[in-house]
């Protein structure tokens, strides 16, 4: 099994596991599962670096998605607490 | 393998748009609906891995027995001198060894084609290094030395897991990560530089069109550092 094999295995049976785990303890927010995805596809590409074709667009998008869950939640922990 | 990935690829997106479309929409199911974008995810990541018409470990193989040919070849008239690389002029990159130890070359004496040299009455040899194929494929892509190296070294190759470069007054540092050194070439690393090294030195020469000569290597852990002067 080459890297690229071995990653593309390890992030989907990493998510489909964490999705289960989530879904058994009744987690109904969209964001936790997307965070976990995010952490988890940059850990994963950390790990087995696996070669691109170009610019990681992925990692761009997934990283905006992450910074702007993180700023909703921070703004509304601090205005709505 | 690349055609497989991106047809795997393709089947995630189309899978998880309409896994979590239909959930979201229909039963407002998020767990559902976050597989759906998981399979999205997975998807887009299958189809961005790269071409990988012939397997790096073929082609590692491959520079590897060019490289035990010309380690006989030098082992049997024991040169020990160290290697110039010269630019590519229309073919590809080559090495001029003397068989004596030669201090400042003329380098308007190697233009000649032949293999066998006479510089200054010194006999040389001059042939191509293991590796000046792939190089001479990024003569034509306009890349900077440190996008042609991780494109040699690390995609094509995997000679290693990274590589980084600095650049300085005296000539070019070069940091490989974890660099592949299988095969013990004793006369070979002394005259061109251990694999890695030299396939550096080969793309360095080929990027810079300047002659060239690796200078020292260093090893720290598993990093290994090539410093290269440019001779022009």
């Amino acid at each position: 099994m080459n890297k690229h094999t071995k990653f593309i295995f390890a992030l989907t049976s990493s998510i489909v596991f964490f999705n289960v785990l989530l879904s058994f303890f009744n987690e109904n927010l969209i964001e936790a599962y997307l965070v976990i995805y995010v952490v988890l596809y940059f850990f994963y590409r950390e790990f087995f670096l696996p070669r691109r074709k170009y610019f990681d667009y992925l990692g761009l998008g997934l990283f905006i998605i992450f910074v702007y869950i993180v700023v909703i939640y921070v703004l509304k922990s601090l205005f709505f607490v | 393998m690349r055609e497989s990935f991106s047809l795997f690829g393709k089947i995630m997106i189309i899978f998880g748009t309409v896994i979590s479309l239909f959930f979201y929409i229909f039963f407002g199911n998020i767990p559902l609906t976050a597989l759906g974008i998981g399979s999205i995810i997975v998807g887009i990541a299958a189809i961005l891995l790269p071409e990988e018409p012939i397997p790096s470990l073929t082609i590692r193989s491959l520079i590897e027995s060019s490289a035990l040919t010309i380690e006989a070849i030098l082992e049997e008239l024991r040169i020990e001198s160290k290697g110039i690389y010269l630019p590519p002029n229309e073919t590809y990159v080559s090495v001029v060894l003397p068989l004596k130890s030669i201090e400042s070359l003329e380098f308007d004496e190697f233009s000649k084609d032949n293999v066998f040299l006479l510089v200054r009455n010194t006999p040389a040899i001059k042939f191509f290094p293991p590796g000046c194929t792939i190089a001479k494929s990024i003569i034509n892509q306009d890349l900077s030395l440190d996008e042609a190296l991780e494109k040699v070294l690390v995609d094509t190759t995997e000679f290693c897991s990274k590589v980084k470069l600095v650049e300085t007054v005296e000539g070019i540092v070069i940091e490989i990560d974890s660099p592949y050194t299988k095969e013990k070439l004793p006369y070979f690393s002394k005259c061109l530089g251990s694999l890695p090294a030299s396939l550096c030195a080969i793309v360095t020469a080929t990027v810079k069109k300047s002659a060239l000569q690796i200078i020292k290597e260093e090893i720290d852990k598993n990093k290994l550092y090539v410093y290269i002067k440019l001779l022009q």
